[in-house]
């Protein structure tokens, strides 16, 4: 039993000395001096990468503004106004679970014929950032839901009882003490922004032309590595730089996200 | 200076978070209009075996046989590899190695499914060539992590002691593991299972760049199959009149197929434990 274990730990382990040892290999023969801030040249063959630079952060910036708000509305929903209706509560606190795991392939497709062709965006970062939006309202609201959870039920009661209102307790009270917990979901749900690619490569494209609008098509980083890794011949050592941009901008996500919460790693 | 609140606030607060919540009614109901035209009008072309849009050939099983057989045959390995190093980890490793894993197996959940493709283009197609086989391997492969976290996690929940007293009555450490702890986490497991599972059902660029993109009922591993999912990327730029209508419900199953996987985690995990 214990052999047959660690023999499982080391496949795991194995497999992922193989996988990071071929990224930071290959990734890192590609790479210039002047990758992170030139344009990209032959199909990606050669260059940089700042124009996919620019649109993943302006994609990634974009979508996360626009489901914030609505984001917080559903755990306040949850976890303030519902809580004397632990049934109701239940009932969307399942939904946005449910909500959270729907494929991002789906939501592109919905996506693509909503904003791209209903709202005539075409491919664009804007048409990009409102599929995304999809996919993040409901991974930053559990999120959030984990921070304010995490407040205890006391300190509302508290605040009622020395005459504070429930909305100036929520600002006042609840949410600097949900701080850690609410940073948490949104570096999570940045993370998960910042890996999507099915969602992006049917709604903002694959172009690598520096966008000078939200009506521009761009690619964001992973489209770009799944776009050279598919459809360039010679880009793969392009693919695997783009692949150890990536590994680095995700070893950053999860570095922040284990300080903030703690050990925790999963919000299951 | 925060103002007292008033319904107004409150109603804005609810509006919003409704909105949220009923996405996935919205998303479902929005894929069910976009496919009734074809799911109503001409049903009888969906049960076909042959997918040809571009001859009105619109049969669906092909496609959510390839998506069932990768996931299932991923699963397959991902689960007792997962399973054996979150016991690994748990059990028969020191702090530091512990730590160690925790921080590798969170920086390979959250990384981008496409890098696993690019990977799995170098390592699997030249042994595995562009099949069902090269398919399963990289969605396990890229399962693991996150399985083998939620595994550990279970593992972690455990009460405090059972290890204890399974030893003091005379039980080895392996039978503890063995006929304890893993019948006592089995509800936790099988929920991590049920996540791994909705994460490879809803997979689609990683897959279709190693799985030969051929919709056909494969008879071996080495066949090259075809996904519900692959084929959406590959097929909604130029899908025109029943063929969109048909892509429409391959996303609307798709998403039924991720929900009632994420249904039945959540059942698993909302199980009490046997013992506590």
């Amino acid at each position: 039993m214990k052999a047959l274990a660690l023999l499982c730990a080391a496949l795991v382990g194995l497999a992922f000395v193989v996988l990071a040892g071929d990224i930071i290999a290959r990734g890192v023969a590609a790479l210039h001096p002047g990758y992170l801030t030139e344009g990209v040249r032959d199909a990606g063959r050669a260059g940089g990468i700042a124009p996919v630079l620019v649109s993943t952060l302006v994609v990634v910036l974009v979508s996360t503004l626009i489901s914030l708000p609505f984001a917080f509305a559903g755990a306040v929903l949850c976890s303030e106004l519902l809580a004397r209706r632990p049934a109701l509560s239940r009932v969307f606190r399942r939904s946005y679970d449910v909500m959270a795991a729907v494929p991002s392939v789906a939501l592109g497709l919905v996506g693509w014929t909503v904003f791209s062709q209903g709202l005539g965006l075409g491919f664009s970062l804007l048409s990009g950032s409102l599929t995304l939006a999809l996919m993040m309202v409901p991974i930053m609201t559990v999120g959030f839901l984990v921070g304010l959870d995490s407040v205890p039920r006391a300190l509302r009661e508290e605040c009622l009882a020395l005459g504070v209102t429930r909305w100036q307790a929520l600002w006042r009270q609840v949410v600097p003490a949900a701080r850690q917990g609410l940073l948490a979901g949104l570096a999570l749900a940045v993370g998960r922004a910042t890996a999507e690619t099915a969602a992006l490569v049917l709604t903002s494209g694959i172009s690598t032309r520096m966008p000078a609008s939200l009506h521009d098509p761009g690619a964001t980083l992973s489209v770009h590595l799944y776009h050279l890794s598919r459809n360039v011949p010679g880009g793969e050592g392009m693919a695997y730089s783009a692949a150890l941009a990536l590994l680095a901008i995700n070893l950053a996500i999860h570095a922040l996200l284990t300080r903030l919460r703690g050990r925790r790693i999963l919000p299951i | 200076m925060i103002e007292r609140g008033t319904r107004a606030h409150w109603a804005a607060v609810a509006a919003a978070g409704l909105l949220g919540g009923l996405l996935v009614p919205g998303v479902v109901l929005f894929l069910l209009w976009e496919s009734a035209s074809i799911l109503f009008g001409r049903p009888s072309a969906l049960a076909g075996l042959q997918w040809y849009p571009l001859d009105g050939l619109l049969g669906l099983l092909p496609l959510v046989a390839g998506t069932l057989l990768s996931s299932l045959l991923a699963l397959l390995v991902a689960v007792p590899l997962g399973l054996g190093t979150a016991v690994a980890l748990r059990y028969h490793a020191g702090t530091a190695a512990q730590r160690t894993g925790d921080t590798v197996l969170g920086v390979l959940a959250g990384t981008p499914s496409v890098v696993y493709g690019l990977v799995a283009t170098s390592w699997l197609l030249p042994h595995t060539g562009a099949s069902l086989a090269s398919a399963a391997l990289v969605l396990a492969v890229m399962v693991v992590p996150t399985f083998t976290l939620l595994a550990l996690a279970a593992l972690r929940q455990l009460p405090g002691g059972l290890m204890e007293s399974g030893t003091t009555l005379g039980l080895s450490r392996s039978q503890v593991i063995r006929r304890l702890l893993l019948v006592v986490a089995r509800p936790r497991l099988a929920a991590a299972a049920s996540v791994a599972l909705a994460r490879c059902l809803g997979e689609a660029l990683a897959v279709e760049m190693v799985c030969g993109n051929v919709a056909g009922l494969p008879s071996r591993l080495t066949d090259p199959v075809r996904t519900l999912t692959t084929t959406l990327v590959q097929e909604f730029e130029y899908a025109q009149g029943e063929h969109r209508a048909a892509l429409h419900l391959v996303a609307l199953v798709v998403v039924l197929f991720a929900a009632a996987a994420t249904s039945l985690a959540l059942h698993f995990s909302h199980k009490r434990l046997l013992v506590s």
